[in-house]
């Protein structure tokens, strides 16, 4: 594996949105010349390789990944090849690609549909401060704990960081009241 | 459970929904800035093609006065003494023969204001063409050209080569069509005198 491999999943799992840009870029055209076999136009695939890039930036940052015997672009493009077949089995196409030999493993990756209430508090969610949103973001996203915040923020202490995070919470469950 | 347990159970997801959504944006935004940034190099692109073509035709455009010129240079010999032989070692006498030295000697200019006391005095049309050969190898062009033109039917001996060198200085001059005129001319006039090299010209021409 690369050394920068090592950095950007270093960089990935610490939630940084310059290194999935990185990685977006760098491995961009590979994919629409690889993905070229499973007859969708340009359009669709960048559209599935966005949504592949993110699943893998999210799978680095909420399971902090980290993958030791497989590149990035090799666990990307699995990502993609699975969502590829699922978007043909939507518009069964998958018989006439399914036999296509090719070195790429597909990666699982189920996307859970979000429940309507789910739906509900992301907008809200998407309504509170910049400074609420990320301390809840490091607290329930990226699953860190109080202490790892502090280092990591510039609150004094970890009772600052509670009382901000508790007053936050707070503030949602106002927003998510008034949508009800 | 209360509503804030209720809410931090399904914040995960939600977070994760909201994230997804901000990334979807970022990513199409990028890929929007780099079609952008296709777009206005293709642009950058075309325009740089119609100032090279520009610069590319300008040059040809501004080749071609030099052709002129070019093809003058390959054809111009300076015409020799051929009125009055000049006798090395004596002072000379007169005028003329004091003219037709400095000619010899290359001395263009000296030449040419003798000539032209010689024409103030009398005019003769072969000293006349020698005022042209002077003014024509002192590139006096204009002026060597107007008197050539008032050679035509002069009854100058020289009338041939007065023909022939109009020709040349027209054509130095982009004056191709009077230059091919001229060089007809010349081909009826006299088919003995430069013939060959007059049909070639009128074949570049």
């Amino acid at each position: 594996m690369e050394n920068s491999d090592t950095e950007w999943q270093q960089r990935l799992r610490q939630d940084d949105k310059k290194a999935l840009a990185e990685v977006y870029k760098k491995y961009r055209e590979a994919f629409v010349v690889y993905a070229r076999r499973f007859s969708l136009n340009r359009e669709e695939l960048l559209d599935i390789y966005q949504d592949a890039v993110i699943a893998m930036h999210q799978n680095f940052v909420m399971k902090q990944l980290y993958l030791e015997n497989t590149a990035i672009k090799t666990y990307l493009f699995g990502i993609g090849k699975y969502m590829i077949f699922s978007r043909l089995r939507e518009v069964a196409k998958v018989e006439e690609v399914a036999e296509i030999p090719d070195e790429i493993v597909e990666v699982i990756w189920e996307k859970e549909s979000p429940t309507e209430e789910q739906r509900k508090l992301s907008h809200c969610f998407g309504q509170l401060s910049p400074s609420c949103q990320e301390i809840l973001k490091m607290f329930y996203y990226r699953g860190l704990r109080v202490k790892e915040i502090v280092e990591l923020s510039h609150y004094k202490d970890e009772n600052t960081v509670k009382s901000h995070k508790s007053r936050c919470l707070k503030k949602l469950v106002q927003l998510v009241n008034k949508v009800s | 459970m209360s509503k804030e347990e209720h809410i931090e159970k399904d914040l995960k997801q939600a977070i994760q929904l909201h994230e997804q959504q901000e990334l979807k944006a970022q990513l199409q935004q990028l890929e929007q800035k780099g079609r952008s940034r296709s777009l206005a190099f293709k642009w950058l692109s075309a325009v740089a093609a119609v100032i090279l073509l520009m610069v590319v035709a300008g040059i040809v455009l501004l080749q071609k006065p030099a052709d002129g010129p070019a093809l003058y240079a390959s054809h111009f010999e300076p015409y020799p003494n051929a009125l009055e032989p000049v006798t090395r070692g004596i002072e000379p006498a007169d005028f003329r023969m004091q003219a037709f030295e400095a000619y010899e000697a290359g001395e263009y200019a000296k030449a040419t204001a003798a000539f032209q006391q010689m024409l103030s005095l009398e005019e003769e049309p072969n000293i006349r063409f020698y005022l042209a050969m002077s003014l024509q190898n002192n590139s006096q062009y204009g002026q060597a050209l107007a008197k050539l033109k008032l050679l035509q039917g002069s009854g100058s001996r020289f009338e041939a080569q007065a023909l022939w060198y109009q020709a040349l200085l027209e054509i130095r001059a982009e004056q191709r069509e009077e230059a091919a005129q001229t060089l007809e001319l010349l081909l009826q006039a006299v088919p003995a005198y430069k013939a060959p090299e007059a049909r070639e010209l009128l074949e570049k021409l």
